[in-house]
Parts: structure tokens; C-alpha cells; sequence
């Protein structure tokens, strides 16, 4: 799946209605959405600098105002990445992401998925699913 | 008043040596503060003598929750349920702040009681937030309860149009078979005050604001009010009298003063009896009325009303005088007597002549001279002489009564009261010369120049006494200026001192029917609050964990209006005040210890408590005692609480406690959904089931989110795992959780769990694999790439593989 496939799956996660889902869909769309931020990252490293996908998530969001050329963009991505970890991991004493918080991040993995588009463009970005 | 609490006060009257009167005051307030001025003016109804009068009222049935609807209200947008358990037994309701949990405590209160005390301090801004943005329905909010005794369930329902301002409305009532009924019916209301079942977050943090909060919140429970209402209805009917005593001794100081300046006996009298104790009023009241007026007064209004004869009644006196003496002295020469008594000679001799005519006279012997010529002679000489006689007498009696009359025109001596004069200043001399001088002329009336001394010195007596008359007209109204605005001041001052006079007399009684029921609300509330200090005294032992804070007792004091709830502590040994040592978390735990057993009080109907966020601003450690504390409150009562993190469900299922977690999650457009939540390792392979189950999520999305939730689940138990050893052997909770808030990630988690030692990552997949099996390490490498990027495996196989897993690492030592 693309970085912009992921993002759309974990939109729908949050917003679709079902029983089957209660209570869960908060946690999947947050790993959907970091997958998504992580695609985004893979793609720019595709181009800009390969190799760079293979280092730990930290040091890949430290490289990346310089790859980005967009350091404000690169520093919300950073902390979107942080925030939906925090769901991506089991916390004893912290609930699940609400909407609103989930919607709020994705909007900053959109923003970072248009703009690799356009830093990095290359048809291989479109992985076969 | 509440029937019980009467029969109470009956029995302790009983056991009294308090005076008859005064029972009779304790009884009649007890009806109430009209009753009590009834009483108080001495019209007191029959007094109840045994409790057999009294109608107790029974206690309102018992009754569970079974679901909490709400729609359109605050956070909840379409219609949302939670679902409840009736009966005993603990409920947490999990989930973020704004995720909608809190609307449903909220939507209760205000569906219970129609208001909400999150509401009640705050800003017409924020109530005008009170309907849901993304809802354009009616709000409703609704519950099902089970009560006790009636069969099928019993709904209530409060519903407002879209964009109606916030009220309390009417909450509509359904019983099981249909019967609609009201809140009142079920009586609930009262109950509702007393045994309040609802404690939200801001109760906590308020109820020790201020000592007077926690008296009222502990005094409503302990079921005193109607007591204390007692008291204070004594107190405010002898403070009235106070008031009223003691406005009348400064009013009797003041016309004491102001009566001592008047020379007047009206004063006099009345500041006499203004003396007496108590004042006697009603001789105030006859003084004002001039039935008695006092000696003085009396003398001048007789002085003031003097009057001599008028000179027509003297000339017309003298002129009759005057008149008869001339009419005798026309009769002059007769003699009346010898006239009269020889008329009776001639006719007995004429008689006699009658019986024995021989003609002779039997007088001289004169032989034939009484013929008939002498016969007609003599009777015309007795009729003759009989009329100069009673012309005679005639005048001499006209002249008596002339002479009578004139001296009738004064009395031989002045009225007693001229003499008095003297003794008012006033000077009577003149008048009693003139009566003397009249005295002495009024018998030497012969002549005419006598008879004009005489007019001369009644003319003179005549002037005397105007002057005398004068002169006491004019002391008596100095008088009556000085007396009259006293006079209109006490006359209008009299109903209210009859009033005050009264009032003084029922003070003492009323005092010490006071005394009594302050006495007896101060043991009442002592013997009631016993109980709820004692199970608070636990609570506090279970939550206190840490607190080097003990607590000693409760004492709820009372003096008037001031109340306050004293709440001694000891801290490491020594006394302290509870408000001066306490952190905000520890007050809050106090709190609940208190809320606790006052909500569930045997009386109270409610047999279901909502408490919204305890855990706010607690501790770790303080959390498992209140999980303990919960649960153990939940043995004999529904306890539904509300908290916005994960750690009371923790602590719950860490320490084993038997309790339902319900998770509320809100979807975009307040859409908000209710779940229950086993333990997180269930819940997370649960979820991990269902996504892979799912229609609704697309294969491929499953394969990227699935990994993740099975981490999730191994995350979890190695948690379990760390808490139960740590905790076990007795670290420091704090500690625990440091470590664990440090170690988030998987092999952090896993070292942790394996070797107690968050350092030893890379020990710990061969550690999986001699302890659980080597298939456990492609487990463990899977869920954790899983979580990045799809691995290509059967997820069902995995999530399978990680339950297996999951659960051998929460057992694991």
C-alpha cells in the first residue's frame, strides 16, 4: 500500500461505523497512520538519500528538516510520528487517541505525503500492493 | 418534620426533666415555625403524646440502575446507552477526557435531581454549550432502574427541544406496567438530598472548600436537618424575643425619663407602673383612658369648673326677696294668729248654739242675745276672719322661701376643693373672703341697702372664683401640654409592649426548650454520624496508603449559623488539622471515605452510587486502595464510577477485584460507543480477532494494523507480569510505574518481564525460546515488524501464536 492508501485506510477507520469495530478502531487507524507517515518517509529516503530507511525511526525524523526543506512541516511530522507511537505501544494508564486527536495527526501526514510527492517525485514510489 | 426523627424527639422528651411548657415549645416547633408562634402565644394544638399518632412514612423502595441513555447532551450526540448491571457490584467506566463518559454521570444527575452540580458554578457560556453541536434533535436523557417490589423496570426521562435553553423540565416517570407516576410518587427528591448518590470531581475538590460545605453535605446525610431546622426555629423565636425584651427595657428606661420630668400624677401613676415587673400595663391603660387621673388632676378640673351665681340668678333671687317682704308688710296690723284662732271660737260657739239654743251666752251668762242676727254675724265673721288669716301666713311664707333662696345661691361654706388650691400653687384667698363676706351679709337682707351690700359681694365672689377657675384652666393645660404627647405615645406604644411583655415572659420556657433541642441535635448527630465516621475511619486505613496522615474522628459543630465539620488527624503521631496537612489528593480520598458510607446508608433508597473521576490528582498507591475501597463499597451497593485513565481498571484487575470495565470511545460527530473491556492482554488479542474477522476492513489494512494490536497484547502481559512481581515483594508503586513509563517499547518491556531488568534486550529472544519454545521468537520478531510493515504471514496463525505467548509472559516469575 501507498504512504496515501495507508493514510486514506486509517481515515476510514475512524470514520466508519460498525460494532465490529468498537473500541479498536482508535488503536488500528493510529498504526495504519504511522505506517503511512513511515511509507511517506521511505519514499523521500527512495530518492533523496537511500540506506536512510534502515535507521531507527528517531534518527531518520532527525535527517529529515534537511531532506524535507520544510522544517517546520518536518518538526510537526516529528511529533505526529511521536504521538501515534505512543498508541502503537501498550501504555497501562493512558486510553486510546480520541478523533479528534487522531484526525489532527493525519492532516500532518497528508501535508508530509503531498510534499514528498513533490520533493521526491519517482513513478517507483508507487509500490505494487 | 421527618416522622422518625419526631419519635426520636418524642422519647428523648420523655426521658427529659424539661418543663411541661417547654416540651410543649420542642413539640409545636416540630410542626413547624407558625405552629411554634402559636404555642408560644399560649394557643398551642393538642399536644401527640405517643409515637401511635405519628404516621411513619415509610422508606421510599430501594432501586438499581440498568441503563444510562443519553442524546443530543453535551459530549453525545446521537442517542448513546450504557449499559449497567443491576445489582451489587463495580463498574468502571474508562475513557478520555471528552470521549462522552462524563455525559452520562452529568445526564443522570440532571435527570435525577434536575440540576447538575458541574453546572452550578459556572458561566451562562458554558450552559449554553449544553446541547450537542453535532446533534440537532431533541436532547433526551434517560434511565432504566429496578425498584424494588415493582416488576418490570421503571423508566425516567427528561427531554428538551433542539436549542432550548437549559432547565430542569419535567422528568416523566413510567413504571413497569405502564403507569406513569412522578419523582415525587417514588419520593426520591428528599432522599435524593439526603443520600445524595452522586459525587462528581468538582464535590470532591468542594466539599472541604470550606468546613461548612462538608457540615452541610455530612448534616443533610445524617438525616438532622429537620432537627437542626428545629433549633434554629427555637433560636430564631427566642432571638425575636431577645429583641423584643430588650427593645422594651430601653423604651421603659426612656419614658421613665421623660415621665420623671412631668409634674403631673397621670406620670406619676404611670411610671409606677411601668416599674413594676412585669409593667403593668393595664394601669397604664386606665390612666390613658382618664378613669383614674389622680387626685391633682381631679382638683384642677373642679377648680378649672368653678363657677359662682350668675348675676341673673342673684338679681332675680334678691328681687323675690324684695317682692315678699312687700307683700307681708301689705298683710301689716293683721294679726294671723289672733285672726285665726278667734274663727275657731266663733264657730265652735256657733256649734254649741246649734246643739243648745236657749239665746243665752255661755260665756258671759247674757241671757238672750245669740238670735239669729247674732248667729248670721258671727259666720260672716268667721269667714272673714278665716281669710285674713291664710293671707297672713301666705305672705310670711313667701318671704321664708325668698330668703332661702337667696342664701341656696352659694353653700354656707366653698367646695373642699378651693381649699386644695393651696397645695397646687394657686391661690384660693380671695374667693374664700368673698365667701365670707357673702356669709356674713347673706342673713342681713331687711333692707334695700342691705340687699345691695349683698349683690356687691357676690358680685365680688363672683370674680374670685373666675379667677380661681382662671388660674386652674390655666395649670391644667400646662398640663395637658406637658401630658398629651406622652399620653399619644404611650397609647400607641401599648400593643407592642403588651406584645414585648409577653414575649419576655415566654422567654425563659423558650429558652430552655432551645437549650433542649440543641442539646439533643448535638447527640443526635454525634449518635448518627458514629456509623459513617467509622466505615470513613476504614475507608481512609484502605486509601490512606503512604499518608503518613491518620484519621481520628468527625465531629460536626453547630453554634447559630456557624457550622463546621472538624476533622481530626494525627500526622506521624502528633494532632493536627485535617485542612492545614492534607494534599488536594489526600483531601479528596477523605472525600470519598466520607461519601462512601453516607451513600450507603441502610435508609437510603438508592442502592446505586455514580462517582465521577475519584482518581484525579491520586497517587499510584492511593489507587489501589481506592479500587479496594470500591470494591468493597460495591459488596452491598452498585457503585458506577467514572475515570478518565486507565489506571483504576488497572489496579482493579491487578489486585484481582471483581469488577466490569466499560470503555466509552467517541467517534467523529460525538458519535459515542460503550464497550466492555476484559484485561488489556484480552482486550488486545480480542481486537487483533476482530479486525481479522472484519468485513468492513480491507485484507490489506488488516495485515498492517494486526501486528500492532498483538504487540500490544505481549506489551500488556509483560506489564502484568512486572506489576504483580514489583509490587509483590513491596516496591514503591511510584517506582513501578517510573520503570514501566520508561520501558515502552517491546524488548525493553520483554527484559523487563524476563530478567527484571529493562537493560537486558538482547537476552530476550533466547530467553522466549528456552522458556516458551522456539517458535515464540518468530512471534515476537513478527508482531514487532508487523507493526511497520506487512510480513506476509496468516494472521490468524499470529494472533493465535500471541495469545499462547502473551499469556505464558503474565504468569511469567
Amino acid at each position: 500500500m501507498t504512504a496515501a492508501e495507508l493514510l486514506a485506510a486509517a481515515r476510514t477507520l475512524v470514520d466508519t461505523r460498525g460494532d465490529e469495530l468498537t473500541g479498536l478502531w482508535p488503536r488500528a487507524a493510529a498504526l495504519a497512520g504511522r505506517q503511512a507517515l513511515e511509507a511517506a518517509l521511505d519514499d523521500l529516503w527512495a530518492v533523496r538519500a537511500p540506506g536512510l530507511e534502515a535507521a531507527s525511526a528517531r534518527a531518520q525524523l532527525d535527517c529529515l528538516p534537511d531532506y524535507l526543506g520544510d522544517r517546520r512541516l518536518a518538526g510537526e511530522a516529528a511529533s505526529a510520528w511521536a504521538a501515534l507511537s505512543t498508541a502503537c505501544h501498550h501504555h497501562d494508564y493512558e486510553l486510546i487517541p480520541t478523533a479528534d486527536e487522531l484526525q489532527a495527526r493525519f492532516a500532518v501526514v497528508e501535508r508530509l505525503v503531498a510534499r514528498v510527492g513533490v520533493t521526491a517525485p519517482r513513478p517507483s514510489s508507487v509500490r505494487p500492493a | 418534620m421527618d416522622p422518625a426523627l419526631e419519635q426520636l424527639i418524642l422519647e428523648r422528651l420523655g426521658d427529659s426533666d424539661l418543663p411541661e411548657a417547654a416540651q410543649d415549645l420542642v413539640l409545636a416547633a416540630c410542626e413547624g415555625a407558625a405552629e411554634l408562634e402559636r404555642a408560644i402565644g399560649g394557643d398551642a394544638a393538642p399536644r401527640k403524646t405517643d409515637a401511635a399518632q405519628l404516621e411513619l412514612t415509610e422508606a421510599p423502595p430501594g432501586a438499581y440502575l440498568e441503563s444510562v441513555a443519553v442524546q443530543g447532551f453535551r459530549g453525545v450526540g446521537e442517542a448513546a446507552t450504557l449499559p449497567l448491571t443491576p445489582g451489587p457490584g463495580l463498574t468502571i467506566v474508562a475513557g478520555r477526557n471528552g470521549s462522552g463518559k462524563s455525559s452520562f454521570a452529568e445526564g443522570l444527575e440532571l435527570l435525577m435531581t434536575g440540576a447538575s452540580t458541574r453546572w452550578a458554578t459556572r458561566t451562562a457560556v458554558w450552559r449554553e454549550g449544553w446541547q450537542n453541536l453535532h446533534f440537532d434533535g431533541p436532547t433526551i436523557v434517560e434511565a432504566a432502574v429496578l425498584v424494588d417490589g415493582q416488576p418490570g423496570r421503571t423508566k425516567l426521562q427528561r427531554s428538551w427541544a433542539h436549542g432550548e435553553a437549559l432547565s430542569p423540565g419535567d422528568c416523566a416517570v413510567t413504571t413497569g406496567d405502564g403507569t406513569q407516576t412522578t419523582l415525587d410518587a417514588l419520593g426520591w427528591p428528599a432522599a435524593l438530598s439526603r443520600y445524595r448518590p452522586f459525587l462528581s470531581f468538582n464535590e470532591l475538590g468542594q466539599m472541604f472548600d470550606e468546613l461548612k460545605t462538608m457540615y452541610d453535605a455530612l448534616s443533610a446525610i445524617l438525616g438532622l436537618d429537620d432537627i437542626e431546622a428545629l433549633a434554629l426555629a427555637l433560636r430564631d423565636a427566642r432571638l425575636a424575643r431577645d429583641r423584643e425584651a430588650k427593645a422594651l427595657r430601653q423604651r421603659l428606661k426612656d419614658l421613665t425619663q421623660r415621665l420623671a420630668a412631668i409634674d403631673d400624677d397621670r406620670a406619676r401613676t404611670v411610671s409606677a407602673a411601668l416599674a413594676a415587673d412585669p409593667p403593668d400595663l393595664d394601669a397604664v391603660e386606665l390612666t390613658l383612658d382618664g378613669v383614674d387621673a389622680g387626685t391633682d388632676l381631679h382638683t384642677l378640673r373642679d377648680l378649672a369648673a368653678l363657677r359662682a351665681p350668675t348675676i341673673e340668678a342673684v338679681d332675680g333671687a334678691l328681687e323675690a326677696l324684695h317682692e315678699a317682704r312687700k307683700g307681708l308688710e301689705a298683710c301689716a296690723g293683721t294679726d294671723a294668729g289672733r285672726a285665726a284662732s278667734l274663727a275657731k271660737l266663733l264657730e265652735t260657739a256657733l256649734a254649741h248654739d246649734e246643739q243648745h239654743a236657749d239665746g243665752d251666752c255661755p260665756v258671759c251668762g247674757t241671757t238672750g242675745v245669740l238670735d239669729e242676727a247674732w248667729r248670721l254675724e258671727s259666720a260672716r265673721a268667721v269667714a272673714r276672719l278665716q281669710d285674713d288669716a291664710g293671707a297672713a301666713l301666705r305672705a310670711e311664707q313667701a318671704v321664708r322661701t325668698a330668703r332661702r333662696r337667696v342664701s341656696d345661691l352659694l353653700p354656707a361654706q366653698p367646695p373642699p376643693t378651693v381649699s386644695r388650691a393651696r397645695d397646687l400653687g394657686l391661690d384660693p384667698s380671695p374667693l374664700e373672703d368673698a365667701w365670707d363676706g357673702w356669709h356674713a351679709q347673706r342673713d342681713r337682707l331687711d333692707d334695700p341697702a342691705e340687699l345691695a351690700r349683698a349683690r356687691e359681694e357676690l358680685d365680688r365672689l363672683r370674680d374670685a372664683a373666675a379667677g380661681l377657675a382662671a388660674a386652674a384652666t390655666e395649670q391644667l393645660e400646662q398640663r395637658e401640654d406637658a401630658w398629651r404627647p406622652v399620653a399619644v405615645e404611650l397609647t400607641r406604644w401599648l400593643p407592642e409592649a403588651r406584645s414585648a411583655v409577653r414575649a419576655t415572659a415566654a422567654l425563659p420556657t423558650l429558652k430552655a426548650a432551645e437549650a433542649w433541642a440543641r442539646d439533643a441535635a448535638a447527640a443526635l448527630r454525634t449518635q448518627r454520624l458514629e456509623p459513617i465516621a467509622g466505615a470513613a475511619k476504614a475507608n481512609w486505613e484502605a486509601l490512606r496508603q503512604g499518608s503518613n496522615v491518620s484519621l481520628e474522628g468527625f465531629h460536626l459543630r453547630r453554634r447559630g449559623n456557624n457550622r463546621s465539620a472538624e476533622v481530626d488527624v494525627r500526622v506521624d503521631g502528633s494532632d493536627a488539622s485535617a485542612f492545614g496537612v492534607m494534599s488536594q489528593g489526600e483531601l479528596h480520598a477523605l472525600a470519598i471515605s466520607v461519601f462512601l458510607p453516607r451513600a450507603a446508608l441502610a435508609e437510603s433508597p438508592f442502592r446505586f452510587m455514580v462517582i465521577d473521576d475519584p482518581v484525579q490528582s491520586m497517587d499510584p498507591s492511593k489507587v489501589d486502595g481506592l479500587a479496594r475501597v470500591l470494591e468493597s463499597a460495591a459488596r452491598s451497593r452498585q457503585v458506577v464510577v467514572f475515570t478518565h485513565d486507565e489506571r483504576l481498571p488497572e489496579a482493579a484487575r491487578r489486585l484481582g477485584l471483581d469488577a466490569t470495565v466499560l470503555e466509552v470511545t467517541r467517534r467523529p460527530g460525538s458519535v459515542v460507543e460503550v464497550r466492555e473491556s476484559r484485561s488489556p492482554v484480552e482486550r488486545y488479542l480480542e481486537d487483533a480477532r476482530a479486525l481479522v474477522r472484519s468485513e468492513g476492513v480491507p485484507a490489506e489494512v488488516a495485515e498492517r494494523v494486526v501486528p500492532g494490536f498483538c504487540r500490544h497484547a505481549l506489551e500488556a502481559a509483560c506489564s502484568q507480569a512486572v506489576r504483580r512481581r514489583r509490587l509483590g515483594r513491596g516496591d514503591a508503586h511510584a517506582d513501578v510505574e517510573a520503570t514501566l513509563a520508561d520501558a515502552t517499547k517491546l524488548y525493553p518491556r520483554l527484559a523487563l518481564a524476563l530478567h527484571d531488568d529493562e537493560q537486558r534486550t538482547s537476552d530476550v529472544l533466547r530467553t522466549i525460546g528456552n522458556r516458551f519454545g522456539k517458535q515464540h521468537i518468530g512471534t515476537v520478531k513478527l508482531v514487532n515488524q508487523g507493526a511497520h510493515e506487512p510480513v506476509g504471514v496468516d494472521l490468524r496463525d499470529l494472533v493465535r501464536d500471541t495469545g499462547v505467548l502473551a499469556h505464558q509472559l503474565a504468569d511469567a516469575q
